[in-house]
């Protein structure tokens, strides 16, 4: 189950990734990520995090991709024409880095890390809520948190302002 | 159980997907979305390693924070867009490549 | 339990030394700051304050509670003997050593030593030295020094140099109480030169005015004469003994003395020669510093100074430091170079009294007088009277400071130095009037007034020496006794001009008034101690213990060269004898300013026109200044003309042909600049613009370009990594 849950989530999220790349259009990008983003939801509960695949799911699909679709609907249309060109100096330095993971990934990480079976996870949610508001471990990341997402949304709201025409 | 070197290479293909998203493309809206891409691979990292090193919850925390600062950072950055858009006619990121006075 | 038992002397005297340097550093970096500006006494007045609190601790253990006055010690041996363990213990010297039988603590013997220089042929330690002699002029140095500052509060009132003023001040009283402390020769010159600078920054205080400057500047060359033969005496010092500690230079006589070592040869000549050039080498130092015929020239120009430095410097303190330094190095002298101390002191004490009976200037009839006063001191000590001497320094500080402040109260006052036009001023200024007529009576040796029992002293000592040493060795007795009655009669002519008789310049009479608390509290302070410290009723501040405390060291010069010490006490006759014919002197001297000028039977007028040719000489200041201008003055100016020509024809050809040289060689180097160091420079600078201009290239301003290096730089990292791993 879960290493099916692994391979299709997972090829959601490598699928969507290629074709948020790759596609000429940024609709389709848009929508690929979506995709993506709904893969690597799926992966975390693969993963045990359910709290985290939801918020995964509230955040990112629900929140962030509208966000994108709103700015997409604010610009002008236009598909981007690959040319070998702009793709060999940018593919050079994608290709390298991913060879050396997978060698790193196929080869050293289990020398490097022995993984520890806990067995089958249990819900988070419970241990994620009391984890905030605990003073000695993430009560003040979280308090923190919150004013960054304040002075974000301030500064995003001065930001989009539309200003007074000098 | 899966074994974590799976996660590890989505992760990297994530990664290198994001950079190469980031570099390619002119319009701003695609490099913000290959940085989201980059952002959920380290998330993902994240909550994988955990998950292998006895269930601990400080990964899943951490990608819960990655998750609140990507929110932030996409809503401030979409701002900028917006400006660069009324600033220029365009929103080609290869445009403003001088600093304002 | 005893105050010298330890090293506390040491730093009460460090304090004492250092408090003025500290006043004076702090007028001198805050004299930008308001509050120095307005407020600069405040700083100085606590200062000087306090050493004078310090030289008072001092002044009562060492004189008044004479702690260890009773356990002498040879100061020669403080270098390795011990501190005495308890009173008593100490055996009395052998007879016949002539150890320092004098009381006296150094800070050597408790560790307390400041390595100046060590060259090792050369090494200076300063030390503190402290015995009756040190205590009795630090308390008196400061004691008057803090007067001084405080009259200065309201006579340099609105002065636009306020804060420089005490500055100054505070940089003097620092030297002068070194020059007192230091046990060291050479140390004791180089504070001798500091309280030289100060003497000619401040009589050129006032230095936008005319006189001034010339009086500043002739004091600072007239002491140059005297500091030359000062040097040229410590050098000589140093030749024999190889020190310029004082307590070495006098083991090492002591050693000449005792028979146990002898003088190096120098320049072939004996010992006695030897030691009488040495010092009247030194002597000349003092000379100049306390004024002496025929160096005596600057004092009365120094009078240009504001007056409250003329009461400080020149008449309390630093003229004194001749006096003193005579005494420190009073071993020291042969009896010839005694008896010509004795006789420039005799000079001087005549020279100046005749010119203050003339004189019409206020502060320069004070100022002969002090010079008269100095030559009385040097008289004394020639003769052998070192403690009365000395003792008439401590007197003569009190009044004679007194005497000037009330000069410069009647100055303030009438705004004139000129005795002409005063008169009449005894109502207007009630206290000045008073205390200046205190100091008067002490100055004029009036029976139980300080002044008196220094004088009979001197007049004592004088007399014994003249009959001891033959009929022609009596002119300073008799110049002292006939002196006394000058002393008086310029002294109450000075009051008389201008305290009695009518107003001579109305318009200035009426504009007169007293001076404030802060000008007549020092005047009263000083008068009452020109009366009590030293006088009859009781015996204040240990002042009638002075003259004893102040015995005179061994004439360890005399006893080398064979001659026996000649101390004796003429007993109570000749005692009663000098203080009868000292009244006779005092009473025609009396007699006759009452006739001059209170019964104008005959008045000065008379005398005058009777005495012309003697009263022109006299006005005339003996024709010094005049002498000195056609002799020394001329040939310096005779020697810089030919100098100026040989500068201009042979050192000026020699500088201009060097040049040329030089102008040759500097166009060979040129050339070697231009042409190696300017193509390095020039490689250097092509270099670095072709790389630029490549490199720039990189620098698009496109983030996506930069995105792209940094990745790809990761990339190469963790290549790099994964192949050295």
């Amino acid at each position: 189950m879960e290493s099916f849950s692994f391979w299709f989530f997972g090829g959601c999220t490598l699928i969507g990734s290629l074709l948020v790349a790759l596609c000429p259009k940024l609709v389709h990008s848009a929508f690929s990520l979506v995709l993506a983003l709904i893969g690597v939801a799926g992966l975390y509960w693969g993963l045990g995090a359910d709290f985290l695949g939801g918020v995964q799911l509230l955040v990112y699909v629900g929140g962030i991709t509208i966000l994108f679709i709103y700015g997409i609907m604010l610009t002008p249309k236009g598909a981007t024409k690959w040319s070998l060109g702009s793709l060999l100096f940018p593919g050079v330095i994608a290709v390298v880095p991913l060879c050396v993971m997978l060698h790193l990934a196929w080869k050293g990480l289990e020398s490097v890390i022995k993984p520890v079976d806990a067995g089958v996870p249990q819900p988070t949610v419970d241990a994620i809520g009391r984890g905030f508001l605990n003073r000695e471990e993430y009560l003040i990341p979280f308090e923190l948190a919150s004013l960054v997402l304040l002075a974000a949304l301030v500064g995003s709201v001065y930001l989009a302002r539309r200003k007074k025409e000098s | 159980m899966q074994p974590l070197a799976g996660y590890v290479f989505l992760g990297t293909a994530m990664f290198v997907l994001g950079v190469f998203t980031m570099v390619t493309r002119k319009n701003a809206i695609y490099v913000l979305m290959g940085a989201e891409l980059i952002l959920n691979a380290a998330a993902l990292n994240f909550v994988a390693f955990a998950r292998y090193m006895g269930n601990r919850l400080d990964g899943q925390m951490f990608a819960i924070f990655i998750i609140i600062l990507a929110a932030a950072e996409a809503a401030v950055a979409l701002g900028i867009v917006l400006q660069i858009h009324h600033h220029f006619p365009s929103i080609d990121v290869s445009k403003p490549d001088r600093l304002g006075d | 339990m005893d105050f010298f038992d330890d090293a506390t002397p040491a730093w009460y005297a460090l304090a004492i030394l250092l408090l003025p340097a500290a006043g004076f550093c702090w007028n001198a970096f805050t004299y930008r700051t308001e509050f120095t500006r307005k407020r600069g006494h405040i700083v100085p007045l606590l200062t000087i304050g306090t050493a004078l609190f310090c030289a008072l601790t001092i002044f009562k253990h060492a004189v008044i509670d004479g702690d260890v006055g009773d356990t002498p010690h040879a100061a020669s041996a403080t270098h390795d003997a011990p501190a005495h363990d308890s009173g008593g213990a100490d055996a009395p010297p052998a007879a016949g050593s002539l150890a320092d039988p004098r009381w006296s603590w150094s800070s050597k013997a408790h560790g307390v030593v400041y390595r100046i220089i060590d060259t090792g042929a050369l090494r200076i330690d300063a030390g503190i030295t402290i015995d009756h002699l040190t205590a009795t002029m630090l308390l008196v140095v400061t004691l008057v020094a803090f007067l001084v500052h405080l009259y200065s509060v309201s006579y340099m009132h609105g002065d636009k140099r306020f804060s420089r003023f005490f500055a100054f001040l505070q940089l003097f009283s620092f030297s002068m109480l070194g020059l007192i402390l230091t046990d060291n020769l050479l140390l004791l010159f180089c504070f001798w030169e500091l309280v030289g600078v100060c003497s000619y920054f401040l009589i050129g205080f006032w230095f936008e005015q005319d006189e001034p400057p010339k009086a500043s500047m002739k004091a600072f060359m007239t002491n140059r004469f005297g500091d030359v033969g000062f040097l040229i005496g410590i050098l000589l010092v140093y030749r024999m003994f190889g020190t310029t500690d004082l307590a070495e230079i006098y083991a090492g006589l002591q050693a000449v003395a005792e028979g146990r070592a002898a003088l190096p040869p120098l320049f072939g000549w004996e010992a006695g020669t030897l030691l009488t050039v040495a010092g009247l080498c030194l002597f000349t130092g003092p000379m100049a510093k306390s004024a002496q015929v025929p160096l005596h020239i600057w004092l009365p120009d120094a009078m240009a100074g504001p007056t409250p430095v003329s009461a400080l410097i020149h008449a309390a303190t630093m003229v004194a430091a001749g006096v003193y330094m005579v005494g420190r190095i009073y071993f020291f002298f042969t009896p010839t170079a005694l008896a010509f101390i004795a006789g420039i002191g005799t000079v001087t004490a005549l020279v100046a009294a005749t010119i203050g009976l003339v004189h019409n200037n206020i502060k320069k009839v004070l100022a002969y007088s002090t010079c008269s006063q100095l030559g009385y001191m040097m008289l004394s000590l020639g003769v052998g009277g070192y403690s009365a001497g000395l003792f008439h320094l401590y007197t003569h500080a009190f009044f004679k400071a007194c005497l000037f402040l009330g000069a410069g109260s009647v100055i303030h006052a009438v705004h004139t130095e000129d005795m002409r036009e005063m008169g009449g001023l005894k109502s207007k200024l009630p206290v000045t009037y008073r205390t200046m007529l205190i100091a008067t009576m002490a100055l004029g040796g009036v029976p139980f007034f300080s002044g008196a029992f220094s004088k009979e002293m001197i007049v004592e000592h004088a007399l014994m020496w003249g009959w001891s040493h033959g009929l022609a060795h009596m002119l300073p007795a008799i110049v002292a006794i006939g002196g006394g009655g000058l002393t008086f009669f310029y002294m109450m002519r000075l009051i008389y001009l201008t305290f009695y008789g009518a107003p001579r310049d109305q318009h200035k009479f009426e504009h007169a008034h007293e001076s404030p608390p802060a000008m007549t509290i020092p005047l009263m302070v000083l008068a009452f101690l020109s009366f009590f410290s030293v006088g009859w009723p009781m015996p204040f501040l240990g002042g009638h213990k002075l003259p004893e405390l102040l015995a005179a060291p061994p004439a360890l010069a005399s006893i080398a060269l064979g001659h026996g010490a000649d101390h004796g006490h003429g007993g109570f006759a000749l005692a009663f004898g000098v203080l009868v014919l000292s009244c006779l002197v005092i009473v025609f001297g009396y007699r006759l300013y009452k006739q001059t000028y209170k019964d104008r039977n005959p008045g000065p007028e008379v005398w005058v026109a009777r005495l012309r040719p003697l009263h022109t000489t006299v006005s005339n200041l003996y024709y010094f200044d005049e002498f000195y201008r056609a002799t020394i003055v001329r040939f310096s100016y005779a020697t810089a003309r030919v100098l100026a020509l040989f500068d201009s024809k042979v050192i000026d050809a020699i500088v201009n042909g060097v040049g040329t040289v030089g102008q040759l060689i500097a166009a060979g180097f040129a050339a070697f600049d231009r042409i190696v160091v300017d193509g390095l420079v020039n490689l250097n600078g092509t270099v670095c613009h072709a790389l630029g201009s490549r490199l720039r290239r990189l620098q698009t301003g496109n983030l996506q370009d930069y995105l792209a290096f940094a990745v790809g730089g990761m990339a190469f990292v963790t290549l790099l990594f994964l192949f050295l791993a």
